[in-house]
């Protein structure tokens, strides 16, 4: 009998507790997005005339686009870069240097993300750390307002994103490179001593050991780089607020800016409901797809 | 031969390897640099010496600081503690009982790991707003809590399910209550999974932001990497100030990643390459 009553608090205390003030509010974003509401919220007028608004809203597609854009990013180009870099430090390069570079490249994943954005919002400043590299590489044709002036590059990308990428790939590439590594130290020693005696190129090396080993972990990492480029919101708000006008807006400021400019908090739980449903998707599919889904 | 080539792509690994270390540094250290000039100087000539050696930037913005670091000790011991105690006992729980519910109660504990925080933060806030805990900072805890329980019953559950259960079965032997084997047993064994956890949890609840942002109005309570926002939003404080805000903010985690450097990264790693 006592360890009944041990077993209901082991599990109802610590369970309703993350109920109460998580799961729920985030399950009944399902309600509140499909009433329509602006201030006072309703769940009595449940109806599919929020998401034919947000459908028809340009806005949300621009949002949308650009975390695509940050997924592609994140999925191809930090885990690209990583997988590279972490490549490389498995060489035979002195200990005592392989610890200083880790260390080094985990630095931005350890500091405060407010932090970095208001670093990059001061390095990209007109007379900023940004430009002078620029210059002095000889590139300063280059040089411009990177926050504050839209030349486009192609459809949805202009150059205040182009500026938010890099920010965002200095800031996250670190992360996956410690993923990476850990990943690599499992694979077995003796698949490369093969290599060697056969007299295997390097190129050959990782073609047929690294990359296949490589391929399982890369969908996990991918999950992680996907939940991470729908949540971002720190950075960009804290760089661009979403702007100059639409250029660098993402799922989560679009949803800020409703809720709290246009003070539109139906509108913008909508906005949530919809993020968390793409979400959650390609979660799904990337867990599918890696052969993990239970 | 062998050895000319050998030591020549040598060189242009240890190369590449710098180059980037010193594209990830930089930064960084114009920051701490630019921190000890007048604010005139960060903005029109951010990559020269300062013209002179000040520390006004510093005096300037830690009162600010200060009570931010507070709040954020404060919040942080709050909701890391709330996860060292309860995600474990729920975890063990999962792992070695059964009862009614239990398959529902574990999807739904598990659920919340695919939330979006951004997505949520409406009705969170509605929902604190109803209770009279918006702008507290034990409403941000509890949200906290809840917000990193999936991780924690998930992590730790994972490990309990990879004891052998003829553990149980010997503590069952000695006559154990399911309470007694917690205490005495299964709880010390979680203790590396906890120090892991506690690190993890720390970084990432110190340096949230997002619903910290949405549900803390008043400046006096304000997170560190609120008040660094609010210092360098639109109508904030001048730059010079600004920089010696984050330089206070990222001193501190040098250090620590310099020293803690290991178990972070292994922290980090760990659910996610297994």
């Amino acid at each position: 009998m006592k360890d009944k009553i041990t077993k209901f608090t082991f599990i109802v205390l610590p369970f309703s507790i993350y109920f109460v003030f998580f799961l729920a509010p985030n399950l009944s974003i399902f309600l509140l997005g499909l009433n329509e509401w602006d201030i006072r919220p309703t769940f009595l007028n449940v109806s599919l005339a929020p998401l034919k608004r947000l459908f028809t809203d340009p806005r949300f597609y621009e949002a949308i686009i650009h975390n695509l854009m940050l997924v592609f990013n994140s999925v191809f180009i930090q885990l690209g870069i990583a997988f590279v870099i972490a490549y490389l430090l498995r060489k035979p390069i002195a200990k005592m240097l392989k610890t200083v570079f880790n260390t080094i490249y985990f630095l931005p994943v350890a500091i405060s993300l407010v932090a970095i954005a208001l670093l990059w919002k001061w390095m990209y400043q007109p007379s900023g750390l940004f430009n002078i590299l620029l210059k002095s590489i000889g590139l300063g044709s280059f040089a411009r307002p990177w926050l504050s002036s839209v030349t486009t590059i192609f459809p949805y990308f202009d150059t205040p994103f182009l500026a938010l990428l890099i920010g965002i790939n200095w800031t996250w590439f670190g992360m996956y490179v410690v993923l990476f590594s850990a990943g690599m130290r499992e694979i077995p020693q003796k698949y490369f001593d093969a290599a060697k005696i056969d007299g295997l190129s390097e190129l050959t090396k990782i073609r047929k050991i690294v990359l296949p080993s490589i391929k399982p972990l890369w969908f996990s990492f991918s999950i992680l780089a996907i939940s991470g480029s729908f949540k971002s919101f720190a950075f960009v708000w804290n760089t661009t607020m979403g702007g100059p006008g639409n250029s660098t807006s993402v799922a989560g400021t679009f949803l800020y800016r409703q809720a709290f400019r246009s003070l539109d908090m139906g509108y913008a739980s909508t906005i949530g409901m919809v993020v968390a449903i793409i979400g959650f998707l390609m979660v799904i599919i990337s867990l599918k797809r890696s052969g993990r889904l239970f | 031969m062998k050895e000319r080539t050998n030591s020549y792509k040598y060189l242009i690994i240890i190369g590449i390897l710098v180059t980037i270390a010193l594209i990830i540094i930089g930064p960084i250290f114009f920051l701490i640099l630019n921190t000890f000039k007048p604010t005139s100087e960060v903005l029109t000539a951010p990559f020269s010496l300062p013209s002179h050696f000040t520390l006004e930037n510093y005096a300037q913005v830690w009162p600010y600081m200060k009570s931010a670091f507070l709040s954020s000790l404060k919040v942080t011991i709050g909701s890391v503690g709330m996860l060292l105690l309860f995600p474990p006992m729920v975890a063990y729980s999962l792992s070695f009982s059964d009862f009614r519910g239990k398959r529902i109660i574990t999807l739904m504990s598990l659920f919340g790991i695919f939330a979006i925080p951004v997505a949520g933060i409406l009705p969170i806030m509605l929902l604190l707003k109803n209770l009279n805990l918006i702008n507290t900072h034990i409403g941000l805890i509890l949200v906290y809590y809840g917000l990193y329980y999936p991780i924690g019953v998930f992590i730790i559950r994972e490990y309990y399910n990879s004891i052998s259960p003829s553990l149980w079965e010997a503590a069952e032997i000695d006559g154990l209550s399911f309470w007694g084997k917690y205490r005495k047993i299964f709880f010390p064994l979680a203790k590396p999974m906890l120090i892991a956890l506690a690190i993890l949890m720390t970084v990432y609840i110190w340096n949230e932001y997002t619903l910290a942002l949405v549900l803390l109005n008043d400046s006096a309570k304000y997170t560190v990497p609120l008040m660094l926002s609010s210092l360098g939003g639109q109508y904030g404080a001048p730059w010079g100030m600004r920089l010696a805000g984050i330089g206070l903010s990222v001193i501190p985690m040098v250090i620590i990643v310099t020293f803690f450097s290991d178990e972070l990264r292994r922290g980090m790693s760990f659910g996610t390459v297994q």
